[in-house]
């Protein structure tokens, strides 16, 4: 897991490069200063990326490989059971992440910057534990898929294209037309990456603030009971090897 | 003659390689559209990206958003020619390497690496690089810029040095199953740097312009054909042959640590 840390390294060295000459001259493009573009995608690593790489593909593993039976078998709810278990692996990735991040650091010349103030800091640490959970069950929804269809990879990569371009993954969803980023801002995606973001930098008001909470743990139980009744159905349909 | 009879041998085994692989195609008709699609949507991402950017600022380091596509074009095209015909494969060989199945192909009596590396083509990457070229195709209508025999023939040359630059450099996460059985992670690592190969070279200066240029090449595979199609750089003939010249090293290289790491290599089932 360390290993593939080096990725996010990697990444971040890059994107530093590229938007470095993008910054070629501006100090600020829409909203964004140099460093916080920097500490933009770094967020973006530790936030979004701790869990969608792993979950859809266990649950589809599990589903293909018949091993769900065995954990049907025990007195837990699946569901439950694979969203705690990658939930809480993503705290260890992140852990992993700021490390690695952290050690190579000063190679990106000084350009991560820490949360606006400490209310920040904490909003964003509540946001961070609540958006995992909506990413988790929002990747779950995907690895159940492999119910109806038994290889879900390339549909896994799909979403996941689409998910980084409507989270802000990509780019900040303030680099959008604005009728798109009106829309955008109504979906669940948001709060993957440009929400926890918007705190981190202060970018928010109070009431923002109560409405973006307020949508995101709505978002979150309606993607649980989502994910309830997708498990009930796939279950129904569901013929195992073993 | 001997040669001929060689060469005859290794193209009747390729064309049984392709049967196969157009039967998966044809087997997994899905999966293989999904993986069409899934293709359109990883390129929509970087079109995405640089198209939002490129409307905050006209040019990135003397790089118009036509000609940064123009590079993307050169990359898909360059590792969909990658895909198809031996990154699957290449990948697939950590697998074997670890299972214990990469003796077999040592005791056939053609080169392991063939076997390995050159396994069932990926039918299903043959739209990557229709994409790629249909990426070339528009940029150079669109910026209109002269694209004659000459830039026909610099291409096809960059596409094939690109293709020994990628293959030595992937080599290099094979070998490492040698050693640690295991080099997923690896192969994971060295997919995601290359990705990388779509940013115009001119974003690095100095140390890391040289880092990416001889130690990781992600500049020579794209955006530096890409410099020298579009007559951006006033480059003599040596600068054309250079990627050359770094290619032919790289493969110097990864191929004297795979007859290292062949020589280390213990095997699963011994």
């Amino acid at each position: 897991m360390l290993v593939a840390n080096f990725q996010s390294v990697f990444t971040l060295l890059v994107l530093f490069f590229f938007w470095k000459a993008v910054f070629a001259g501006q100090t600020v493009i829409k909203g964004y200063t140099l460093p916080q573009m920097v500490t933009y995608y770094f967020l973006v690593r530790v936030t979004y990326n701790r869990v969608s790489a792993f979950i859809a593909t266990h649950t589809a593993r599990d589903i293909k490989t018949g091993d769900i039976v065995k954990i049907l078998l025990q007195p837990v709810n699946y569901l439950y059971y694979i969203t705690t278990y990658h939930y809480l692996m993503g705290f260890f990735w992140t852990i992993g992440n700021l490390v690695v991040i952290l050690l190579f650091s000063p190679f990106l010349h000084g350009m991560l910057i820490l949360p606006s103030s400490f209310f920040s800091a904490l909003l964003f640490l509540l946001a961070f534990c609540l958006n995992g959970l909506l990413s988790s069950l929002l990747n779950t929804l995907v690895g159940f898929v492999a119910f109806w269809i038994t290889e879900i990879t390339h549909l896994k990569t799909i979403l996941t294209a689409l998910i980084s371009i409507l989270s802000g993954g990509l780019i900040p969803l303030y680099f959008y037309p604005e009728k798109f980023q009106r829309v955008l801002m109504i979906l669940p995606f948001k709060y993957l990456v440009q929400f926890p973001s918007d705190i981190y930098f202060g970018k928010f008001t109070f009431q923002s603030l109560c409405f973006d909470f307020s949508m995101l743990i709505v978002w979150v139980v309606l993607l649980l009971v989502l994910c309830q009744l997708v498990l009930k159905k796939g279950l129904r349909v569901y013929e195992s090897f073993n | 003659m001997n040669l001929l009879t060689s060469i005859k041998k290794y193209v009747k085994i390729y064309k049984h390689f392709w049967k196969i692989s157009w039967k998966y195609v044809v087997q997994y008709r899905v999966d293989s559209f999904l993986f069409i699609v899934a293709l359109f949507f990883v390129i929509s991402t970087y079109v995405i990206q640089f198209g939002l950017v490129f409307k905050q600022v006209p040019l990135i380091e003397g790089w118009t958003y036509a000609e940064v596509l123009f590079v993307l074009g050169i990359y898909e095209v360059n590792f969909g020619i990658f895909k198809i015909f031996y990154g699957r494969t290449m990948e697939d060989a950590i697998e074997k390497i670890f299972m214990g199945d990469y003796d077999f192909f040592m005791l056939k009596p053609i080169k392991a690496r063939f076997l390995a590396y050159f396994l069932p083509p990926l039918f299903k990457a043959v739209p990557g690089t229709v994409g790629g070229v249909a990426f070339l195709v528009f940029t150079i209508r669109n910026l209109g810029i002269p694209f004659g025999y000459v830039e026909l023939l610099l291409l096809i040359f960059y596409i094939l040095v690109s293709q020994l630059l990628v293959i030595s450099f992937f080599q290099i996460a094979v070998t490492l199953a040698f050693f640690t059985g295991r080099s997923d992670e690896v192969w994971g690592i060295v997919e995601n740097i290359w990705f990388y190969a779509r940013y115009p070279k001119d974003i690095f200066s100095g140390k890391t312009l040289l880092l990416f240029t001889f130690f990781i090449p992600i500049t020579l595979f794209a955006s530096y054909p890409a410099s020298v199609i579009l007559g951006k750089d006033s480059i003599s003939v040596m600068g054309v042959l250079f990627p050359l010249f770094v290619a032919t090293l790289f493969c110097g290289m990864s191929n004297a640590f795979y007859r290292y790491g062949v020589s280390k290599y213990t095997s699963a089932s011994s």
